[in-house]
């Protein structure tokens, strides 16, 4: 697949950066012109990974999360959000609705199946100690001419 | 932040919670804590949560909705539902459902 345009973004954990982080990939996402819902789908999305490095990955500590959001050809977006913070041990059980490692800070362990379902693809890959990699790729149905001119 | 707004109207045995703006991780806890000193100052039967001027909303905003759900039962020492959902737009609807909450979806008056 080729890649047409492409952004790179790196944020220190801090919760205030949800906001920013979804808000730029939305805006980068924008010249493709989604529909208010995709827009909305991509935005959740890239909210529940970034917060996900920094409620678990960088949980006490501080550290970079990298994001790198592409356009490919056919209308797909491609994102990728990275930390190096603890990992995950087990991604299967991650991955399932409801499961959450911190149920007393009303987490609802819903941030996955929202990936899940709000994207077409969602892989993960995770090392213990190392970080976690997080990709997500949706075909926007509208299609734009953007990059055939 | 006050872009984040959130406005209480307590009606002694019926609280109706309008929110607004952005929830998410960090905005939640804010939030939190605005709506359970209202519950705990009034210990209502009821706790109406309106989402009409949500403009954007994850899981943050699920755990926000269980949270409350548990604290009215507390108060209320019931094993019921005394919480009801209102005004959600499609995308806020869709995170509900995938929560199993769509029972709480309700018009209201
Ligand atoms: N980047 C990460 N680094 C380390 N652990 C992670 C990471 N992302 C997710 N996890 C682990 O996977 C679990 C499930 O994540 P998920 O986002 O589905 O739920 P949650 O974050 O616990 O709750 P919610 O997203 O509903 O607030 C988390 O509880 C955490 O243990
Ligand atoms: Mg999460």
């Amino acid at each position: 697949m080729k890649i047409l345009n492409e952004m790179k973004l790196t944020i220190p954990s801090k919760s205030q950066n949800e906001g920013f982080s979804r808000t730029a990939i939305a805006a980068f996402v924008a010249q493709l012109d989604p529909t208010v819902q995709e827009i909305s789908e991509i935005k959740t999305a890239v909210s529940e990974a970034v917060t996900n490095c920094i409620v678990h990955a960088y949980k006490n500590t501080m550290g970079n999360i990298d994001i790198v959001a592409r356009i490919l050809s056919e209308n797909k977006i491609y994102i990728r959000i990275k930390d190096k913070g603890c990992g995950i041990e087990d991604i299967k059980q991650a991955r399932e609705a409801l499961f959450t490692t911190s149920p007393d800070e009303e987490r609802a362990g819903l941030g996955f199946s929202v990936m899940e379902s709000f994207m077409d693809t969602l892989r993960v890959t995770s090392r213990i100690g190392k970080g976690t990699t997080v990709v997500m790729i949706k075909s926007l149905k509208t299609k734009s001419d953007f990059y055939e001119k | 932040m006050n872009r984040n707004r959130v406005s209480i109207v307590n009606e002694g045995e019926r609280i109706i919670v309008y929110l607004s703006g952005e929830i998410d991780h960090y905005t939640a806890s804010i939030i939190r804590g605005e709506i359970d000193s209202a519950i705990h100052g009034s210990a209502p039967s009821l706790l109406v949560l309106d989402f009409e001027k949500v403009s954007f909303m994850d899981s943050a905003g699920i755990g926000l909705i269980i949270g409350r759900i548990n604290e009215m039962k507390r108060v209320n020492s019931v094993n019921d539902d005394n919480v009801i959902i209102t005004n959600t737009n499609g995308i806020i609807e869709s995170l509900i459902s995938l929560a199993g909450l769509s029972r709480l979806i309700s018009k209201i008056n």
